[in-house]
């Protein structure tokens, strides 16, 4: 090898290394911020300010400092909130008697879980403010933690599981955005939701020991409205059996009051003719079928119209 | 050799582009590497270092150097490229499939399907499956009967109905990429997003249902309401991801109390069969009455016919009677006086007492030895005695 063939390889190899760290690239998602000698320079790729690609700094003079540029989700730990008094239940439930450390207990405690999207829109405050992501997310942790207890703790639960909802979330989200801008973290919070908001565990058996007791009514309730409908209708049926029989019984006993009626009228028609003369008819009649029979004995006195001829002497 | 020829081609190309690709440094570090002992200037030797590929394949000249250079690059763009899952800049995308090309990290293209080729080390590529049906599972699928004795624990998707009740809900979003782009650039971890504003929302909408609408008849309307809360969120997050839909598998009481929930639902069927037993006693009873009111009518009109009927017959009887007794009064009457007499008394006791003698003696009538012995027969001679007989003579 030849003296010149060294020189340039090691001007190659120069060229090389210079170039390398001269040159970098910014991928599309992220950001870059260039500092020189730890100071603030410029950054690439900001959102707004798309310019993805390969770009030049001053080499060795310049470092790089790549930040995320998508949205990113903070996922704070869930924490116990103290929600708001319920306006509408308190003046049933308000406990005259023992006031004051009882009426933090009426209110409900619930598991919240919330979750904030981000994303850096100002790299170079986040870079002075924040410094990193990891060191972002430990500050903002408080700051939602806060704005959700601040907030939920002047809903009712009954408020937070209405309509309500989205207006209670976007007031946690314009909290912590506005905190976010004051303290210039350089970033805009995109939305804030509650994902979970329940009851916390050691709550969770009361829960459940009221809903039993809730179906248990509901049961109890079904079962004696059913007993009580059909009482109802058995009821009804046996009015209306009666009803069917009384209507029946009338109607029956008209209907023979008219034959008799009928019956009276023709026989009057009949007999009004000669009155004498139907007694006496009638009477044989009667005679006939009422001393009819073997075991009829007559005790009868000479004095007798049918023993008229017998008595008398003068035959 | 054979391995080098077969490969001369892709490795003429992949040098070719290195050589001439302005600005990217590991071309200039390929085309270096072979610089000549002529001159230190870089152009010269970048000129020359072209001219000694063409050489060496070209002209197929044995220079060593040139071919081992070659051979370098060639290896060099290779391995990087296996490492981005391309070989000398060709690729493949599968059906259903696009390729979000980037070239130094800024992305510049979409590629179809099929057989396609990039620019080795300054482009690469990310294949994303926009047809593929992605499933996001919340909630515990309940295969087992023993997961239904565990009590309610984290993994376990509990939530809140407006009722204050708990649900127990399991579900499933189907979504896919929408958009690649906005898929890879604009959100991190966009399918850990999507659960969490899934679940987010189904909690959101449970808070607004009670329970038991949750667990009965709501519960298509709420997997519809879900569905669209969902999909118009991921559209605002604009991150490239569409709902395709919401399944519910499950949403019922928790298991705790699943069992007050059925003893409920059998109190209410328990309560349907009252009253259905009720209904029973109802249809038997009253048709029972209707007929009995009918019998009572019938009889009523058949008593009625009876009568009116008898009536009629006993007046039409009398009143022939009447026309035949009244030619011959008197021995009509006598007549018929004697006949009913005879026959009365002709089957009968006959005890004759005298008047005379019912007057001064008491007759002493031992009536159960009369009814005993009807056969005997006494007949006392009674004195005679003047009677009228007044009947036969009225008129």
């Amino acid at each position: 090898m030849t003296p010149r063939l060294i020189a340039s390889l090691v001007a190659l190899g120069v060229a090389f290394v210079v170039g390398s760290n001269a040159l970098f690239v910014v991928d599309q998602r992220e950001i870059v911020v260039i500092r020189q000698f730890g100071e603030y320079v410029r950054s690439i790729n900001e959102p707004g300010h798309d310019a993805p690609g390969l770009q030049v700094k001053i080499p060795f003079v310049q470092e790089l400092v790549r930040l995320d540029r998508r949205v990113l989700a903070l996922d704070p730990p869930s924490t116990e909130v103290l929600m708001g008094e319920d306006k509408q239940s308190a003046t049933t439930q308000a406990n005259p008697d023992t006031p004051g450390n009882d009426e933090a207990d009426q209110r409900p405690r619930l598991v919240v879980d919330s979750f904030v999207r981000y994303r850096i829109t100002n790299a170079r405050d986040f870079v002075v403010t924040a410094q990193s992501e990891d060191r972002l997310v430990s500050l903002l942790r408080p700051v939602v933690d806060d704005a959700v207890r601040g907030v939920l703790g002047r809903y009712s639960l009954r408020q937070l599981l209405s309509e309500q909802r989205a207006a209670i979330v976007g007031e946690i989200a314009a909290r912590v955005n506005e905190v976010a801008k004051s303290s210039k973290y350089g970033i805009e919070i995109i939305d804030v939701r509650i994902r979970k908001a329940d009851f916390p565990d050691r709550a969770l058996q009361a829960v459940f020991d009221r809903m039993r007791s809730e179906r248990d009514r509901v049961a109890a309730q079904t079962l004696a409205e059913g007993e009580q409908r059909a009482q109802a209708i058995r009821a009804a049926a046996d009015r209306e059996r009666v009803e069917i029989l009384a209507n029946a019984q009338r109607d029956a006993q008209k209907l023979r009051g008219e034959a008799d009626n009928e019956a009276i009228r023709v026989m009057g028609d009949a007999t009004s003719k000669d009155a004498e003369f139907y007694a006496f008819y009638r009477s044989m009649q009667a005679y006939r079928t009422a001393l009819k029979g073997e075991n009829t004995t007559m005790v009868l006195s000479p004095d007798s119209p049918f023993l008229h001829f017998f008595a008398t002497d003068k035959p | 050799m054979s391995w080098n020829q077969g490969g001369g081609p892709w490795g003429n190309q992949g040098g070719n582009q290195g050589g001439n690709n302005q600005g990217n440094p590991w071309g200039q570090r390929g085309g270096g590497g072979n610089g000549g002992p002529d001159g230190p200037d870089l152009d010269e030797m970048l000129r020359r270092s072209q001219e000694r590929f063409r050489n060496a394949f070209g002209g197929g000249s044995p220079k060593g150097s040139g071919l081992l250079v070659a051979l370098a690059v060639v290896a060099v763009i290779a391995l990087q490229g296996m490492t981005q899952g391309h070989f000398l800049g060709f690729y493949r995308i599968n059906d259903g499939e696009v390729a979000v090309v980037q070239r130094f990290g800024a992305v510049v293209r979409q590629e179809p399907p099929g057989l396609r080729w990039l620019v080795p080390l300054a482009e690469k590529y990310t294949a994303v499956s926009t047809s593929r049906i992605n499933r996001v599972e919340l909630g515990v699928p309940a295969q087992t009967t023993s997961t239904r004795n565990r009590d309610s624990s984290n993994d376990n998707l509990m939530m809140l109905s407006g009722d204050s009740n708990m649900v127990d809900v399991q579900f499933t979003v189907q979504w896919r990429v929408s958009d690649a782009v906005k898929f890879l650039f604009n959100m991190r971890n966009p399918d850990m997003t999507l659960k969490m504003a899934a679940e987010g929302v189904m909690r959101e909408v449970m808070g607004q249902n009670q329970i038991m609408t949750a667990i009965g008849s709501g519960r298509e309307a709420i997997r519809q309401d879900v569905e669209k809360r969902l999909r118009e969120l991921m559209t605002t997050y604009d991150a490239g991801i569409n709902v395709d839909s919401v399944q519910l598998q499950r949403m019922e009481a928790p298991a705790p109390v699943i069992d007050a929930f059925i003893k409920a639902q059998n109190a209410q069927q328990d309560a349907n069969k009252a009253v259905n037993i009720a209904e029973g006693y109802r249809s038997s009873v009253l048709p029972q009455a209707r007929a009995e009111a009918n019998r009572m009518l019938e009889e009523a009109r058949a008593y009625k016919s009876q009568v009116v009927a008898g009536a009629q017959g006993d007046a039409d009887r009398f009143t022939q009677v009447y026309n035949a007794y009244k030619q011959a009064q008197t021995t009509t009457t006598t007549r018929l006086y004697l006949e009913t007499m005879e026959q009365v008394l002709g089957g009968a006791n006959k005890l004759v007492l005298d008047g005379a003698t019912a007057g001064k003696a008491l007759p002493y009538l031992p009536l159960d030895t009369l009814r005993r012995a009807p056969a005997a027969t006494t007949a006392t001679t009674a004195a005679p005695a003047a009677s009228t007989h007044n009947n036969s003579g009225n008129n």
